[in-house]
């Protein structure tokens, strides 16, 4: 392959967030490399660790650190807020900022809420704007959320954060799709599919009142 | 106490006493894998680096360790670690993009990716605005070819002519040869 040749793959592999093919680099390429490295590697808000990352590697370290085994020890409550918290944050971006917090989660892999400690219900859309029975993009202050009517009527509220990179999802009729990376949930918020070591989109606080429906946003 | 003579210092901290660790890496990961990932752009490797850090450094620091002491310490062995990557994978040796040539304070709220920031911010500035633009399009707004080719005006051919070239020149290589 040719230097060119092999440095493009290298560049679109670190555009696409996927691990880089590795290869002996003559002088000109390291620049070439470590160039496009350091651009990639200035992107603000997507250098958090995944709490799925944090938590798996401290599982790891147990396992090697520790005599103890793992099953003896208590829970590792202060584990799941700072993993909760870091989802949090690239969840709900400047949301957390501004007083919302991620509610305890049960496991690493459940989804969480989103809460605001000092909210107002604030409208969104009508339910007439649900009535074709498909899922509809809202904006709400810092709140980029996805309203899901549901089949036995009631309106659910999920983030449209993407939990892999922060980016806004767009709804389908049956997924939410981001358009960043491909990542996708279904209409509960879950993963479709495990590539991108996303967690689930945190739910959001809705209700109906009378045509209104509403959700709870700082 | 500068870095370096802190890593040496708790360097010598011995194997056996492990207890502990999960403070220290609980309160460093996420200034530990920014760090790594300012200085390797994507995440599959920022996750192996991170984790091949604190493998490393967890048995040799003390729980005991001020903040300041822990932090040089991971930093110092996330430095040596990334050097390696770099020579193993790509039998390259760190340049100034990836690496302070002189020593950097400590990062304000933990933010370890602010130097690399502000290094790209004026190396961005260096270039000639189609060229920064196009970077910055690509590469820190993550737009695919076809937005960037949309948001600049030009044919989807014409961006990645201009993608290639910025990031030459960013990498201070002359025009192509070919």
């Amino acid at each position: 392959m040719t230097p060119r040749r092999r440095t493009r793959r290298f560049v679109t592999a670190l555009l696409r967030d996927r691990r880089p093919p590795r290869f002996e680099a003559d002088a000109e390429e390291a620049r070439l490399l470590q160039v496009a490295t350091a651009l990639r590697g200035a992107r603000t808000a997507t250098d958090l660790p995944s709490a799925e990352f944090v938590s798996g590697l401290e599982e790891q370290l147990r396992a090697q650190l520790d005599a103890a085994p793992a099953a003896t020890r208590p829970p590792s409550r202060r584990g799941f807020l700072i993993g909760g918290g870091i989802a949090a944050a690239a969840a709900a971006g400047v949301a957390v900022d501004l007083g919302v917090r991620h509610t305890d989660q049960p496991d690493r892999a459940a989804q969480g809420e989103l809460v605001p400690s000092n909210g107002t219900w604030r409208q969104v859309a009508t339910l007439a704007d649900l009535a074709d029975g498909r899922p509809r993009r809202f904006s709400a202050g810092p709140i980029e959320g996805v309203l899901v009517p549901q089949p036995g009527g009631g309106v659910h509220a999920l983030s449209a954060v993407c939990t892999h990179r922060g980016c806004l999802l767009e709804a389908q009729a049956a997924q939410l799709l981001c358009p960043c990376h491909g990542a996708s949930f279904d209409l509960q918020g879950a993963p479709v599919d495990r590539e991108y070591l996303t967690t689930p989109l945190p739910r959001l606080r809705s209700r109906v009142v009378d045509d209104r429906v509403e959700v709870l946003v700082v | 106490m500068d870095q370096e003579s802190a890593a040496s210092r708790l360097r010598v901290v011995g194997a056996e006493d492990t207890s502990g660790w999960e403070d220290l890496y609980r309160a460093h990961v996420v200034a530990v894998y920014r760090f790594v990932f300012s200085r390797c752009g994507n995440r599959p490797d920022a996750e192996d680096i991170t984790a091949a850090v604190f493998l490393r450094a967890l048995p040799r620091l003390r729980p005991t360790a001020s903040e300041g002491e822990a932090r040089a310490y991971l930093r110092a062995t996330a430095r040596s670690v990334l050097a390696e990557h770099w020579t193993t994978h790509y039998g390259a040796e760190l340049t100034e993009y990836n690496e302070d040539l002189a020593p950097s304070p400590p990062a304000a709220g933990g933010d370890e990716g602010a130097g690399n920031r502000r290094r790209v911010s004026s190396l961005l500035a260096r270039l000639p605005d189609q060229y920064r633009r196009v970077l910055e399009l690509r590469f820190l707004r993550g737009l695919s070819v076809r937005e960037t080719a949309h948001e600049m005006e030009v044919s989807v051919a014409n961006a990645k002519v201009l993608q290639w070239r910025a990031l030459r020149r960013a990498a201070g290589l002359g025009e192509e040869r070919s």
